[in-house]
């Protein structure tokens, strides 16, 4: 057929399309034309005929079939005239829904067949049809879908395609602006991400949708960013586990996604996948836990080897099936493991990165230190020191200020835990030897026991007035920096021998460290000769004379130092021979010229042990010298060797001055002018300004830090919440422990007292009727241990019993003809047993939380296998077992007869600790009480030592001989400003224990009882060998309390 | 029948052989002074350090040099004080015989009789009721009611009062009553220094002179450990102990693991600065 014989038969269609629209005439005719020769004459009017349909039906919208004829011709020779039939009733159909989507598919449906990857083209529009819905937004959605189809498929499989709409249409069900922007974003997606992840990426995808689809888009936004951290062999991989972590419960995908990326960026690619492999190991027991694993995994890794992770991995396992055993949810166990909030993990860590951080054996070395070095002694990491700015700058090397032993953060030396902590032995030994052996207590002239005092011989360099005798020594050389070097040297050897020869045991531990740093010193040729003179007496003070080398030629200066330097290891030396020998080896050195030691073209030669001269020697170097030529040679800057690690600081000079702040009687107090003075030549220090130290000295002083945090209590103020004007607050203070200080902070702790408000009375009976069982069984057990803790009054003249032995001691006595009184009876009575107990409740917020689900977000699902604590009622809440513990316990008191208090304890920061009290110990229980216990409710922050303290006031004020302390909390001690920060439970924990040892001390038996498992680890560390217990399930209490009281009550 | 045991009335307790003890000030003068004016004194200290033991070496002490023939010189009486002890476990009672009745004295009416030394040891332990009764032979009185008897018994010129007292563990339950308190001089006993503790424990213990000043070391240092749950430190009698062992052949880190670590504190944590502690002064 020809051109013109299907123009005359379109011509009669031209005119009714026309009618339509006159663009649509227009078009069709062009159509017409270019797509005649193609088509047969059956084809012809096939195509015509659809086309004509889709006009007929839509004379409102002729873009329809307008994009119909334009695209025919496209379509045909991508397809055959069977697919452009199709396109025109799939158009139809899809105009029923939106005449707009049927344009846009129409004018995508080219695009499309360019590349459709054997999509068919009805399911391919199906699953545009499938995203629209009712609303306009979704219909833009679904012709972005067509329209971005051909790119997307450019860059993808089909499997991944079609994925992809399906999560689009997923979100679109929730939001259809999201699906928008997801779906915009998806085509820069594959096309950055490697096409072999692009089915994990929307695994993952589809599992945020299903989770929790808020953050979706940020995905699609951020995904190829985040992927890059990735390595790129692994990026799928991870994108798998991380949706089966989400599938299996995991909260907050993105944020997730985004904290494994995170983590992973810190890590070596090459890492990354033996990561994964662990971490998959994790899913299946826990999914969050495998997450934290993740996420703490650059924190692990940069302690331990990169081979030591899989035993860490299998630590955190073994730790879960313990666990298991003692039927303790394994899943959160684990969780906590890996997220390091577990003293097992802290300690496999340890562990496996033979590492020994202060922070971890802190209060260990802190005792260690104060029983070395005295009571009032205290050991910190040395950052405390370098941040009061009072001349120390070193952050790794240990010293001491003279009341204050000051250690490295950590020490990583050798591979195993016990030797890097022997050797924060070592170093705290170094230093309580510098304050037990005197280093600070020089006195100016003043013989030695070896040595005569010769600074009568010298003349000051200076005119002011010295104000501590270290100063008035130092003053007497020129070569400040040469003396103060030679003394610290001299010094650190004479303590050096005292430790040696006082701690037998820590010998071997010297010697290695020693052998380290022999290893670290520099080498001599580099050094200027007087400098090598000196480092070679250093090396001699390391006890390793092996590596001593010397010029042949001078060999007998070295000697007579080395001579001199011996003294000292002598028993009885002291720090006034120090002096002695400095000052010797300052003469030595300083005829010694400075120019650089490869200059001397000698032999340098070993020099040995023996036969060094007992007496200070001073051979004349000038004729030493004179057969080495050295016009033209010239001296070089003089350094003092730098000094092992272990010896640490020694600033004699401003430790004196310091403890002559300190109010030291042996000592003038100085002036801020004289301070500043000997600040300014003193070499100990740079940068240092006298007001500073003052001040700083003056903190240490008790009272003035009262004064100091007043301002605080003002600054923080604004916090307290406004308090019911009708509540009568009665104020308490309190100290609190700070462990870094080893000492109290003096009136630390506001404590408000108040009385709780009644709620309704049915709650305690409500309680009573839903446990009457157990309730019945309380009191049963109480009341059988009644009579055994009823005590015996013996001696009474009437009573329940005859003592048999006083009986027959009475007949016998009146036979005798004495008269004593008949006091043979014997009786048991109630009032004898003089117990009270007070009960402290904790109502902090985290009480709140249900028991089954530890975890903090509401979506945490438990996981199977794991034990489910109180099937009946899944939602019960710490502070409601407490609260029934409290009615139990009060049941099982009511039968015994004991006098209790009851208490509960909340607050914010530490100027409102409040006080809530339930019960009074000489209140009855009427319903007042019983109406308080139903107002009990999950407040604030937990603040426990300050708690604890205040019980214990109310406890002694008690008259009972017997007194108990029970604390029914969660065990985490958390509080605003209750250690550094919300994280560092260290503070906080060691204030409870504090409190706890006070309640012992005071006569208390303290007790904690905890409802939550999760704090079984901290309650360890609070109780050392105070008596705790976890009772997991409210129906267990029963069982326990009446044994636990009565060990308590007998212990007592 | 073979006895092969030695029975002796209380009274008739005599130290006969020189204890060893090592004078720590001038509490061997003073306590002289006391006993030849009648007064009575308190011994106060911790415990193991050596309070018993100065009463028996002065008891002896007295028995040699203040003049009285051997066979009658000071007797040393002592009562183990503890919370049932009654008046008439102190005093006397009487006991059926046959069809009679006869009375027997207690310990503290035997020592006043014979002009003994009596040591009550640990006096906070007694009842407060029971303490009372010392009172009037505490004071320049030196009179014994016997109630029973209807008697008033005036103490011997020998007999000295003296009891101990710990304060470490004072507490408003066991505190001693100030009437009871002012009727004594006290003389306060501490830990020796580490010279004389070295000494001591050489002595006692039979174990060199090395160990024995390790020892003392070990005591001193973790004696700097009070405030840390050990009330008071580690005993001298605990580091004898430890001499003992060592003079026996067990190793000194075992010893002091015993006799020190483990006997002082069940707090793990002070446990291990303690060990640490002896693992710094002894060598392995
Ligand atoms: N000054 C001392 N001289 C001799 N031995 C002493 C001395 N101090 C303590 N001891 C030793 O300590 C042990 C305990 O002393 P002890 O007198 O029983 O203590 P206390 O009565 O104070 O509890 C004694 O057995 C003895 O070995
Ligand atoms: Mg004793």
């Amino acid at each position: 057929m020809n051109t013109i014989a299907y123009q005359q038969l379109a011509a009669n269609y031209t005119a009714e399309l026309a009618t339509i629209d006159a663009e649509l005439a227009t078009i069709f005719n062009e159509s017409v034309q270019a797509i005649a020769v193609d088509l047969n004459e059956v084809e012809f009017t096939g195509w015509l005929k659809a086309g004509m349909q889709i006009a007929r039906n839509l004379p409102d919208t002729p873009q329809v079939s307008i994009n119909y004829f334009r695209n025919s011709k496209q379509i045909l020779h991508l397809s055959d005239q069977i697919t452009v039939i199709r396109c025109a009733d799939i158009a139809l159909e899809l105009a029923h829904r939106s005449p707009e989507l049927a344009t846009s598919f129409l004018q995508a449906t080219p695009f499309f067949l360019l590349d459709c990857k054997s999509i068919d083209l009805k399911t391919w529009s199906d699953m545009g049809s499938r995203m629209c819905s009712d609303s306009w937004k979704s219909v833009a959605l679904a012709k972005t879908f067509f329209t971005l189809s051909h790119h997307l498929l450019e860059r993808t499989s089909t499997a991944a395609f079609k994925n992809l709409a399906g999560v689009i249409t997923e979100l679109s069900r929730q939001s259809v602006e999201l699906a928008t922007i997801c779906l915009q974003q998806a085509a820069a997606i594959f096309h950055s991400l490697h096409e072999d992840n692009h089915l994990s990426f929307l695994d993952l995808a589809k599992a945020m949708v299903k989770n929790n689809w808020v953050n979706a888009w940020l995905y699609f936004e951020r995904a190829p960013e985040l992927l890059r951290r990735f390595q790129p062999s692994e990026s799928g991989a991870f994108l798998s586990l991380i949706a089966a972590m989400v599938n299996k419960g995991c909260p907050e995908p993105f944020t997730l996604f985004e904290e494994i990326s995170h983590a992973l960026s810190q890590i070596e690619g090459i890492e990354h996948g033996e990561l994964r492999h662990m971490a998959q190991r994790l899913v299946s027991i826990s999914p969050t836990a495998a997450a934290e694993f993740l996420k703490s995994a650059p924190f692990v890794r940069e302690r331990v080897p990169r081979k030591a992770m899989r035993q860490w991995l299998e630590l955190g396992l073994e730790k879960a099936d313990a666990d298991i055993g003692l039927k303790i949810e394994a899943g959160d166990k684990l969780e906590a493991f890996f997220r390091l909030q577990s003293v097992t993990a802290d300690r496999a860590l340890a562990l496996l990165s033979g590492r020994v951080e202060f922070e971890q054996a802190g209060n260990l070395l802190r005792l260690y230190g104060q029983a070395l070095a005295g009571e009032k002694v205290r050991v910190q990491p040395i950052s405390h020191l370098v941040n009061r700015g009072l001349g120390w700058s070193s952050e790794t090397r240990a010293t001491t200020e003279g009341t204050v032993i000051y250690v490295p953060p950590y020490i990583d030396l050798f591979g195993d835990l016990n030797s890097n902590l022997q050797i924060f032995k070592v170093c705290i030994a170094h230093q309580s030897g510098r304050i037990t052996f005197g280093s600070f207590d020089f006195q100016y002239g003043e013989d030695g026991t070896y040595i005569k005092s010769s600074v009568t011989q010298r003349r000051p360099v200076t005119a002011t007035k010295a104000i501590v005798p270290m100063q008035r020594f130092f003053d007497l050389f020129q070569g400040r920096h040469l003396i103060a070097g030679l003394f610290s040297l001299v010094e650190d050897h004479r303590i050096d021998c005292c430790v040696h020869s006082e701690y037998p045991g820590l010998r071997k531990w010297l010697s290695r460290v020693k052998t380290h740093e022999i290893s670290q010193r520099p080498r001599l040729l580099e050094l200027g000769l007087r400098q090598a003179f000196v480092e070679n007496l250093l090396r001699a003070s390391l006890h390793h004379f092996e590596s001593i080398r010397w010029p042949v030629s001078l060999k007998p200066m070295l000697v007579s130092a080395l001579g001199a330097l011996k003294i000292v290891t002598r028993p009885e030396a002291t720090i006034q021979d120090t002096a002695e020998i400095a000052t010797h080896l300052y003469d030595l050195a300083l005829d010694i010229p400075n120019i650089p030691a490869s200059s001397i073209g000698d032999e340098w030669i070993g020099i040995e042990a023996t036969n060094l001269p007992d007496e200070f020697t001073r051979p004349d170097v000038k004729t030493m010298l004179k057969a080495t030529d050295l016009t033209g040679i010239a001296e070089i800057d003089y350094e003092n060797p730098v000094p092992p690690d272990f010896y640490g600081d020694l600033k004699p000079e401003l430790v004196q001055t310091l403890n002559a702040l300190r109010d030291n009687p042996a000592l003038e107090k100085p002036t801020l002018e004289q301070i500043q003075a000997m600040l300014e030549n003193s070499v100990e220090v740079e940068n240092v300004d006298a007001d500073t130290i003052v001040e700083q000295i003056e903190m240490d002083t008790p009272g003035i830090i009262t004064d100091a945090t007043t301002d605080e209590f003002d600054a923080e103020a604004e916090v307290i919440p406004p308090t019911d004007a009708a509540e009568i607050i009665n104020w308490s203070t309190y100290d609190e422990w700070d462990f870094r200080a080893n000492d109290y902070l003096t009136a630390w702790c506001q404590v408000g007292e108040r009385v709780v408000v009644e709620g309704k009375l049915e709650y305690y009976e409500e309680t009573l009727k839903r446990h009457s069982g157990l309730v019945r069984d309380v009191r049963r057990q109480f009341e059988m241990m009644r009579p055994e803790s009823q005590r015996l009054l013996k001696n009474l003249e009437d009573g329940h019993e005859i003592d048999l032995d006083k009986a027959i001691q009475f007949f016998i006595d009146k036979k005798a003809g004495v008269g004593p009184q008949a006091r043979f009876y014997s009786r048991r009575d109630k009032i004898e047993r003089s117990v009270a107990v007070a009960f402290l409740l904790d109502m902090s917020g985290s009480t709140d939380e249900t028991i089954n689900d530890p975890g903090t977000s509401p979506q945490h699902v438990s996981q199977p296998g794991t034990v489910s604590v109180d099937a009946d009622n899944p939602g019960k809440k710490i502070i409601d077992l407490e609260k029934e513990s409290t009615v139990l316990i009060i049941e099982a008191l009511e039968a015994i007869g004991d006098t209790y208090g009851i208490y509960g304890f909340s607050g914010y920061g530490r100027q409102d600790v409040s006080f809530h009290v339930i019960k009074e110990f000489d209140q009855i229980l009427d319903d007042t009480v019983k109406k308080r216990i139903d107002s009990i409710k999950p407040l604030r922050s937990t603040r426990m030592g300050a708690a604890i303290r205040h019980t214990n006031s109310k406890l002694l004020d008690c008259p009972a001989k017997v007194k108990i302390l029970m604390l029914i909390s969660d065990g985490r001690p958390q509080d605003h400003g209750y250690g550094d920060n919300r994280g560092d439970h260290e503070y906080a924990i060691r204030d409870t224990k504090q409190a706890l040892i006070e309640s012992k001390q005071e006569g208390i038996v303290p007790f904690l009882i905890t409802v939550d498992k999760e704090g079984h680890d901290y309650l360890k560390e609070i109780c050392g060998d105070i008596g705790y217990e976890v009772v997991a399930d409210i129906e267990s209490l029963p069982h326990r309390l009446p044994t636990i009281y009565k060990y308590l009550a007998t212990k007592a | 029948m073979d006895q092969n045991f030695t029975l002796i009335q209380i009274e008739d307790f005599r130290i006969t052989e020189q204890p060893f003890y090592l004078p720590l000030a001038d509490e061997v003068a003073l306590f002289e002074s006391a006993y030849n004016q009648h007064l009575p004194v308190l011994l106060k200290g911790p415990t193991g350090c050596g309070k018993t033991r100065f009463v028996e070496y002065m008891s002896w002490r007295l028995h040699r040099h203040v003049g009285n023939r051997d066979e009658d010189g000071v007797p040393l009486v002592t009562i183990a004080c503890h919370e049932d002890l009654t008046a008439s476990d102190l005093v006397g009672r009487y006991l059926l015989e046959g069809a009679n009745t006869r009375w027997i004295d207690g310990p503290l009416t035997r020592a006043v009789k014979v002009g003994a030394i009596c040591y009550l040891d640990e006096i906070v332990e007694a009842r407060k009721d029971t303490t009372v009764l010392i009172h009037p032979l505490a004071d320049h009185r030196r009179i014994l009611p016997i109630e029973k008897r209807g008697e008033l018994l005036h103490a011997a010129d020998g007999f000295l009062l003296v009891m101990s007292f710990n304060p470490g563990y004072q507490s408003v339950l066991k505190d001693l009553k100030h009437s009871t308190r002012q009727r004594f001089i006290a003389i306060e006993f501490g830990y020796p220094n580490r010279e004389q503790e070295s000494e001591i424990i050489r002595k006692e213990s039979n174990c060199t002179e090395e160990i024995a000043k390790h020892l003392a070391k070990l005591g001193e240092k973790v004696r700097h450990l009070k405030s840390h749950g050990l009330a008071e430190g580690v005993s001298t009698r605990l580091l004898v102990y430890a001499g003992k062992l060592i003079a026996d052949g067990i190793h000194p880190l075992r010893a002091c693991l015993t006799a020190v670590v483990w006997a002082l504190t069940d707090d793990a944590e002070v446990q291990q600065a303690i060990h640490e502690v002896v693992l710094s002064i002894f060598e392995e």
